[in-house]
C-alpha cells in the first residue's frame, strides 16, 4: 500500500466507517469537523482533526478550498469522499487530482459521463446496457411525442431533459391528455431550468429498485459483487437494503451483473460504484443511472461476499490490481439493512430533531451497527438525521428477517422519535415476507405501516417512577450527605444542567 | 408517594413507596404489585413483578422521562410545576427559527387556540423540512412568519401566549 495519510472529507457513520478501514489498512486517518461536530464520533477515532467551518455545509463539508488547505497542511496523500457531499462532485475530484492527491473514487471523467442523464444513456446504449425506452429529439413537436408514446406504449412518462428533482415530471395513461401534459411540463422545465427540451419514458408502475455493485481497478478488470434490492422506499428514500434480491433467477443475476459491468466500462469507470436498474416482475430490466460513489447500503454486500469495498477502494486507487476474478466472487446468506432515522413517521416523516440521551446498539451473532452518533449527540438539522444502519446476516432471508425484528428491538434510543416501529411494521407485512415490495409499496400502504402507539405497560410507569422517587430523595436530603450524582441508586442519566432546587 | 404523568395526552397516576425490605408498592388504578428493582449501569431498572422480568431503559431531560421497554419506547411527562415552568420558559426557543431556511407553510393563524406539540410553521433547509411546533397549548399572540420568506437563525416565528 503506497498510501499513507488519508483526508476523509465527510462525518457521521460513513467517516466512521472508512477510519475503520484506514486503521486496518495502516493508513492515517485525518477527519474534519464543523463547528457542531468538535466532539462527535469520527473526530474522536481519528488520528487527526482539522476544524473547517460553520454548521452549513457550505461553509465546511462543502468547502472545497478548506478541504485542500487541511489535505496539504496535514500531509495527506489521498481524499476518500465517502457518499452525499462532495463525493459526485467532478470539480472536487479534479481539485484533488490538481493538488497532486490521490482521489479514492472514480476519475472525474466518469463523474461526469454518468452525471447527466441523457448522456449517460447515449454512451451506455451502444454497449448494450437496456434503457428505459423512450423518446428524444431536440426540434420534436408535439405530433411527434404523440406518435413516440403510441410506439412506447402508455403509460408514458414526460420528463425534462434539463434537470432532475421531480419537476416537470408528468405520467399520463390517457392519449388525450398528452397535449396538455407536454404544454404543462414544458412551461415547468423552462421555468425550473430555462429549458424547455422535453423526453419521452415508458412509465413502469410496478417497478423494483434492484442495483449491481461493480468493482473495476486501473489495470482493466472489471468485476460485480451482485446486487442489491433496494425496492422499499419512502419518496424515493431507501430505507431496507437486502442481498440477495428475492425478485431475480439465476439467470437474471448473471445478466444484469453483466449489464452492470458493460455499462461501468462504457465510461471507463474505475473504483467502486453502483448500477441501479429497475426491473420488472416478469423479468425485464432497465437501466436508471449510475452512483460514481460508495453506497449507504454497501455493507449488505460486503455481508454475503465477505469483501471489505472500502478497504478495497483504498487498493484500487493505490493502483493495485483486483486480487481476484469475478468467478472468485461469491453471494452467501442473506443480509438486509435498515436505516434508523431519528424522524417521525406520523407526521409526515419530518426529522425529529433533539438530543440522543441514550444510544445502546443491538449486538450479537450477525449483527453490524454502522453508526455515528453516540449517546448525548444531538440531531442536528444541518445533516442527514440517519442515527445508524442496523445490517443483519443469517443464513436464509427468513432468518435474517427475525435477526432483524431481534436486533431492532434491542436498539436503545431515547430522546428522539425514530422510525423503528415503522420498520418493524414494514418488515413484518405479508408483502415483505413475500418479497413482492415495489418502489411505490411503502408510499401506498402507509397508513399499515404506522403501527397504533402501545398503551403504557405498568412497568414502565412504575421505572418512570422509581426514577422520580429516588431522584426526590436526593433532592429532599441534607446537602452535605446527599450522594454524589453519579450515585449507582439514581438511574436517570441525566443529560441536562437542569437541577430540581439545586 | 403519588406520581402524576401525561402520556400520549391522558393522566396516568401511581403509588410507589419503599418498603422496610427495600422492595418496593405500586398500585395503579386497581393493580397492587410488590416490585423489586436494581438500577442498570447504563440507565433504568430491572424490575420484578412477581415472576415476570422487565429491563426497563431511562432518560430524563427537564420534565420528560423517555422509557425504552422490549423494543417500544414511551414518553411520560410530568405536568407542570414550578422547576418545570421555569425551565421550559428559559428553554423556550422552540417557535424561533432553528437554523437559516424558507418557511413552505404557516398552519396557524393570529388568535387561534392551539395544542402543545401542534405544529406551527413548517421550515425548509438542506432539503430538509423542519417543523416548529408548539411548546406547550395557547393562543397565538402574533404570527411574524409569512409563506415563502426566508428566515434567519434565530428569528422569532410565533409568539404564543
Amino acid at each position: 500500500m503506497n498510501l499513507t495519510k488519508c483526508l476523509i472529507a465527510n462525518r457521521g457513520e460513513i467517516a466512521v466507517r472508512i477510519i475503520r478501514a484506514c486503521r486496518e489498512l495502516g493508513i492515517r486517518a485525518v477527519a474534519v469537523y464543523s463547528d457542531v461536530d468538535a466532539n462527535a464520533r469520527h473526530v474522536q477515532l481519528a488520528d487527526e482533526a482539522y476544524p473547517i467551518g460553520a454548521a452549513s455545509p457550505a461553509a465546511s463539508y462543502l468547502n472545497v478550498a478548506k478541504l485542500l488547505d487541511v489535505a496539504r497542511a496535514s500531509g495527506c496523500d489521498c481524499v476518500h469522499p465517502g457518499y452525499g457531499f462532495l463525493s459526485e462532485a467532478e470539480h472536487f475530484a479534479q481539485a484533488v487530482l490538481d493538488a497532486g492527491l490521490t482521489w479514492v473514487g472514480p476519475g472525474p471523467d466518469a463523474i461526469r459521463l454518468m452525471g447527466v442523464k441523457t448522456e449517460a444513456r447515449a454512451l451506455i446504449q451502444p454497449a448494450g446496457v437496456p434503457l428505459v425506452p423512450g423518446f428524444q429529439a431536440d426540434d420534436a413537436d408535439d405530433n411527434a411525442f404523440v406518435d413516440a408514446a403510441v410506439r412506447i406504449g402508455y403509460p408514458v412518462m414526460v420528463k425534462a431533459a434539463g434537470g432532475g428533482g421531480g419537476k416537470g415530471i408528468r405520467v399520463v395513461y390517457d392519449p388525450a391528455k398528452l397535449p396538455e401534459a407536454l404544454a404543462g411540463a414544458r412551461h415547468e422545465a423552462q421555468h425550473a431550468f430555462g429549458d424547455p427540451r422535453l423526453f419521452l419514458e415508458k412509465y413502469i408502475e410496478t417497478a423494483r429498485h434492484v442495483e449491481i455493485q461493480v468493482l473495476a481497478d486501473g489495470h482493466g478488470h472489471t468485476l460485480h459483487l451482485f446486487e442489491r434490492e433496494c425496492s422499499a422506499q419512502r419518496r424515493h428514500q431507501k430505507i431496507v437494503e437486502e442481498s440477495p434480491s428475492p425478485l431475480l433467477t439465476p439467470e437474471l443475476r448473471q445478466r444484469m451483473g453483466a449489464a452492470a459491468v458493460e455499462a461501468a466500462r462504457a465510461v471507463g469507470y474505475t473504483n467502486a460504484g453502483t448500477v441501479e436498474f429497475i426491473a420488472t416482475p416478469g423479468g425485464d430490466f432497465y437501466f436508471l443511472e449510475m452512483n460514481t460513489r460508495l453506497q449507504v447500503e454497501h455493507p449488505v454486500t460486503e455481508m454475503v461476499t465477505g469483501l471489505d469495498i472500502v478497504k478495497l477502494q483504498f487498493r484500487i486507487a493505490a493502483g493495485e490490481p483486483l486480487p481476484f476474478a469475478q468467478d472468485d466472487v461469491r453471494q452467501r446468506g442473506h443480509a438486509i439493512e435498515c436505516r434508523i432515522y431519528a424522524e417521525d413517521p406520523r407526521n409526515g416523516f419530518l426529522p425529529a430533531i433533539g438530543r440522543v440521551l441514550k444510544f445502546t446498539p443491538p449486538e450479537g451473532p450477525g449483527i453490524r451497527v454502522d453508526s455515528g452518533i453516540q449517546s448525548g449527540d444531538s440531531i442536528s438539522l444541518h445533516y442527514d438525521p440517519m442515527i445508524a444502519k442496523v445490517i443483519v446476516y443469517d443464513a436464509s432471508r427468513e432468518a435474517a428477517i427475525n435477526r432483524m425484528h431481534e436486533a431492532l428491538n434491542r436498539t436503545v434510543i431515547l430522546g428522539t422519535t425514530t422510525n423503528i416501529p415503522f420498520l418493524r411494521a414494514l418488515l413484518a407485512h405479508p408483502t415483505f415476507l413475500a418479497g413482492e415490495v415495489d418502489t411505490r409499496f411503502v408510499d401506498t400502504h402507509l397508513n399499515d405501516l404506522l403501527p397504533d402507539t402501545p398503551p403504557l405497560p405498568d412497568a414502565a410507569l412504575i421505572a418512570a417512577a422509581l426514577g422520580d422517587l429516588h431522584q426526590n430523595q436526593r433532592v429532599g436530603a441534607n446537602r452535605r450527605f446527599a450522594p454524589p450524582d453519579n450515585d449507582a441508586v439514581s438511574p436517570w442519566s441525566r443529560a441536562d444542567r437542569f437541577r430540581t432546587g439545586g | 408517594m403519588i406520581f402524576t404523568y401525561d402520556h400520549n395526552g391522558q393522566t396516568v397516576t401511581l403509588t410507589l413507596d419503599q418498603q422496610p425490605d427495600g422492595s418496593y408498592h405500586a398500585v395503579i388504578g386497581d393493580r397492587t404489585y410488590t416490585v423489586q428493582a436494581q438500577p442498570l449501569n447504563e440507565g433504568g431498572w430491572l424490575l420484578a413483578l412477581g415472576r415476570q422480568r422487565f429491563v426497563v431503559y431511562s432518560a430524563v431531560e427537564g420534565n420528560t422521562r423517555f422509557l425504552s421497554l422490549e423494543g417500544q419506547d414511551y414518553t411520560l411527562t410530568v405536568p407542570d410545576t414550578r422547576a418545570a415552568r421555569r425551565q421550559r420558559s428559559a428553554g423556550g426557543g422552540d417557535l424561533t427559527a432553528q437554523m437559516p431556511g424558507q418557511v413552505v407553510d404557516v398552519l396557524v393563524n393570529e388568535g387561534d387556540t392551539v395544542e402543545r406539540g401542534q405544529t406551527l410553521v413548517i421550515l425548509e433547509a438542506m432539503k430538509m423540512e423542519i417543523r416548529v411546533a408548539a411548546p406547550a397549548a395557547g393562543r397565538v399572540k402574533r404570527l411574524l412568519a409569512r409563506k415563502g420568506e426566508v428566515v434567519e437563525r434565530g428569528q422569532l416565528l410565533v409568539e404564543i401566549e
